[in-house]
């Protein structure tokens, strides 16, 4: 018997938590042995360099097989655990270091572990309560990749025993910090509340219902195989999710995190997702009021509300009520799309989008994943849209006429969208027909365009009146081949323009004269000012015809007779009728922003003509 | 700053010779014009994670985080967006200059030229991928 001097207890071994220790030793300030009872006060571990700031009292009795352990530890850190007779095990514990985490679980050590923990633990044969408080706590790798800082919450968390299992529920809170995993950042504001059952290897959710920001009120049910890590079924419900805060914050940073600041979203979503038999199958996606803009207002989508149901073995009937679609000033009215969804593939039923005075007629549409991921196709047409308002839309100078287009073949990926086929446009009494057009990346920093186009007898007289370029009565043809654009600017093509061939009258005037000669620079305008034919307001010609090709920003020109000597003069207007002129190009290379510059030049100042 | 890094930007494009040909790496085109002006845009706010260490100069031409512990938690996330903007920039300029020279499969020794031209005026203190990985200039 001892009776309170100080002694020390040895052990050759000691194992927890799946680690071992060997030669562990007490060195007790007072040590008591009693009949059984062991009174250890004060006592320092040796052994456990885990242990080695933790000041120890123990009290067990070796015959009921209870007692009670504390450790007091650096910083008011302390731990108790009382053992009963009957089994039952009784922890508390109040500022309990996390990083303590990283003494008994070594791989935690990389994580940096920081924050304190409080609460009780007590487990018994048939039932198991948790309750714990975390603050201040924290961590991160060392990137910074993945890391969280000034954590706080609350879990609670209790189980019965019910013959093999166990049935539990549990409570928790996160009330303050934050978490960044690469790339998503999470605030806090979460709660959850679940009850389930765990079962050998299978772990049944009863029910359970999470609220965070932006994601609205998310519900879920299932069971699941821990063996196989497998869903068995489960039914995930999310009500509400704010668009707004969702997209940016979980979706952007993943999908596209280099246009994170150029999508704008908002509206409501809900969510149903169904797993049968373990293999998903049927998702059901609501849509409240959502609206998607790129780049600031360029483009628009919204407000949109419908349902998009999936099934996997049926196909589904969901539809779109598009209440607002705008590029530019170009506004479509409402319209309603019904598709059919399937494995797969969404086929959308024809449909009429309004705008303006007219219609884009959706004949055919399908959007399938495809081996490069997902990809529309269809056709369109449109039912005629009068020039003047579609300009008045577009910001551009008045034209007349209508615009009527068929686009039998149109495939669009995320990456470029590209016509199977012609799209026409009827014009200023003749038509415009591009064939091979295709924007690729459309949605990026520079969208590039290609095509092939042509048009064939456009009424010059209302073309230059729509340019307030002078007048010029006649029709012209246009090739302009090999056509590339980059952020909507031509830095490619090789375009001829002609006289359309045929007997009709083709006058031109004096302003228009002025202003084809002004392209080749203020001497060229000044010589015909000076000549006889100032007086005259309009000439006759024969044929008009000028060809550019543009590379490097240079526009390599020429005239009715065809490529030539850079020094070579070339005839734009051939004369003919009385009075007649020519007009002479005696620059052939032309830097493009320069000629349009000139341009610009010669239509504003079309409101003064001079004529002495 | 914002003038070094400019001066940095036309001295590359002035200096900076192609191993393989002459290239034109002053031309410029619309395309070129818009991604020098994005990149412009973008460079008040990637200067100071530059030389916080943040972001880092890669031997490839691009950036890459190099110490998000540098920004706060919650600006981590706008780090990357910014990060990946920029190469995303980056990677179109070099294919841009390639396709302007009439030759696009120059772009990789675009970016090489370019890459090492970004290492070697970047000032002190900014982090650099060098052949025995990061270090600071």
């Amino acid at each position: 018997m001892l009776d309170g001097t100080a002694g020390r207890i040895r052990l050759d071994q000691l194992t927890a938590a799946g680690r071992q220790w060997r030669a562990v030793q007490l060195d007790c300030r007072r040590l008591r042995l009693d009949e059984g009872r062991i009174q250890c006060a004060d006592a320092r571990v040796g052994g456990v360099p885990e242990l080695a700031d933790a000041r120890l009292n123990l009290d067990f009795s070796t015959q009921s097989r209870a007692g009670r352990l504390t450790a007091q530890f650096a910083n008011d850190a302390r731990l108790t655990a009382t053992l009963a007779a009957h089994g039952a095990l009784d922890l508390q514990f109040s500022h309990m270091p996390v990083s303590l985490l990283a003494r008994v679980w070594p791989a935690a050590v990389q994580w940096h572990p920081v924050g304190a923990l409080s609460g009780r633990a007590s487990v018994d044969g048939r039932r198991a309560t948790v309750s714990a408080r975390l603050e201040n706590a924290g961590f991160s790798d060392a990137s910074g990749s993945h890391a969280a800082e000034a954590l706080a919450g609350d879990v609670r968390l209790s189980a019965v025993r019910q013959g093999d299992a166990w049935r539990w529920e549990m409570r928790a809170a996160w009330t303050a910090g934050g978490v960044f995993w690469d790339p998503v950042f999470v605030p806090s504001g979460v709660s959850l509340l679940a009850e389930g059952q765990v079962s050998g290897q299978e772990v049944t959710l009863f029910s359970s219902r999470l609220e965070a920001p932006g994601v609205g009120d998310i519900t879920a049910k299932g069971r699941f195989d821990m063996a196989d890590r497998q869903i068995i079924d489960a039914a995930v419900s999310v009500r509400r999710a704010d668009l707004a805060v969702a997209v940016p914050q979980f979706v952007l940073p993943v999908v596209a995190p280099a246009q994170t600041e150029r999508w704008q979203v908002a509206g409501w979503v809900d969510l149903d997702v169904q797993w049968v038999g373990g293999e998903l199958h049927g998702v059901e996606v609501g849509l409240d009021q959502v609206g998607f803009a790129y780049l600031g207002q360029r483009f628009r989508v919204g407000p949109l509300s419908g349902h998009l149901p999936w099934h996997r073995d049926t196909p589904a009937q969901g539809h779109l009520q598009v209440d607002g679609l705008h590029w530019q000033k170009l506004d479509f009215a409402p319209f309603l799309l019904d598709m059919s969804v399937e494995q797969g593939r969404i086929k959308v039923d024809p449909a009429r989008l309004p705008v303006l005075d007219g219609a884009v007629i959706v004949d055919r549409l399908t959007v399938a994943k495809t081996e490069d991921g997902w990809q529309g196709a269809g056709g369109f047409f449109m039912e005629p849209v009068s020039m003047r308002a579609l300009t008045e839309a577009l910001d551009l100078p008045e034209m007349v006429g209508t615009l009527s287009a068929s686009i039998p073949g149109l495939i669009v990926t995320p990456r470029r969208a590209a016509l199977d086929g012609a799209l026409v446009i009827a014009l200023f009494d003749g038509y415009v027909q591009a064939t091979g057009l295709e924007v690729i990346e459309p949605f990026g920093l520079v969208p590039r365009l290609r095509a092939d186009v042509v048009a064939e007898h456009l009424d010059m007289a209302q073309l230059t009146e729509t340019f307030s370029f002078g007048a010029v009565s006649g029709f012209i043809d246009l090739a302009l081949n090999d056509l590339q654009m980059a952020a909507w600017k031509p830095v490619r093509f090789d375009a001829a323009v002609r006289s359309t061939p045929g007997d009709y009258r083709r006058r031109i005037s004096q302003r228009a004269v002025e202003h084809i000669t002004a392209l080749g620079g203020p001497s060229a305008s000044a010589a015909i000012q000076r000549s006889f034919l100032q007086f005259f307001s309009d000439f006759g010609y024969g044929e008009i015809g000028v060809g550019c090709r543009l590379a490097s920003g240079v526009c390599q020109m020429e005239g009715l007779e065809g490529p030539g000597a850079d020094a070579s003069p070339f005839t734009i207007v051939r004369g003919g009728g009385i009075p007649a002129l020519n007009v002479i190009g005696y620059n052939r290379r032309v830097n493009w922003d320069e000629l349009i510059a000139r341009v610009k030049a010669a239509i504003a100042s079309d409101a003064a003509p001079i004529i002495k | 700053m914002k003038t070094i890094w400019k001066t940095l930007f036309v001295v590359s494009l002035l200096s900076a010779s192609l191993a393989t040909a002459q290239g034109n790496l002053e031309v410029d085109t619309p395309a070129i014009s818009a991604i020098k002006s994005s990149m412009s845009q973008r460079h008040a706010q990637l200067a100071p994670l530059y030389a916080s260490g943040a972001v880092g100069l890669k031997s490839d031409g691009s950036l890459a985080v190099h110490d998000a512990n540098a920004v706060p938690l919650a600006q981590r996330g706008k780090l990357n967006a910014l990060v990946a903007a920029e190469n995303n920039d980056r990677t179109a300029l070099y294919r841009e200059i390639a396709t302007a020279n009439g030759h696009p499969e120059w772009a990789g020794d675009i970016r090489n030229t370019f890459a090492q031209r970004w290492i070697d005026k970047a000032p002190g203190g900014w982090w650099v991928e060098g052949s025995r990985g990061w270090a600071r200039k």
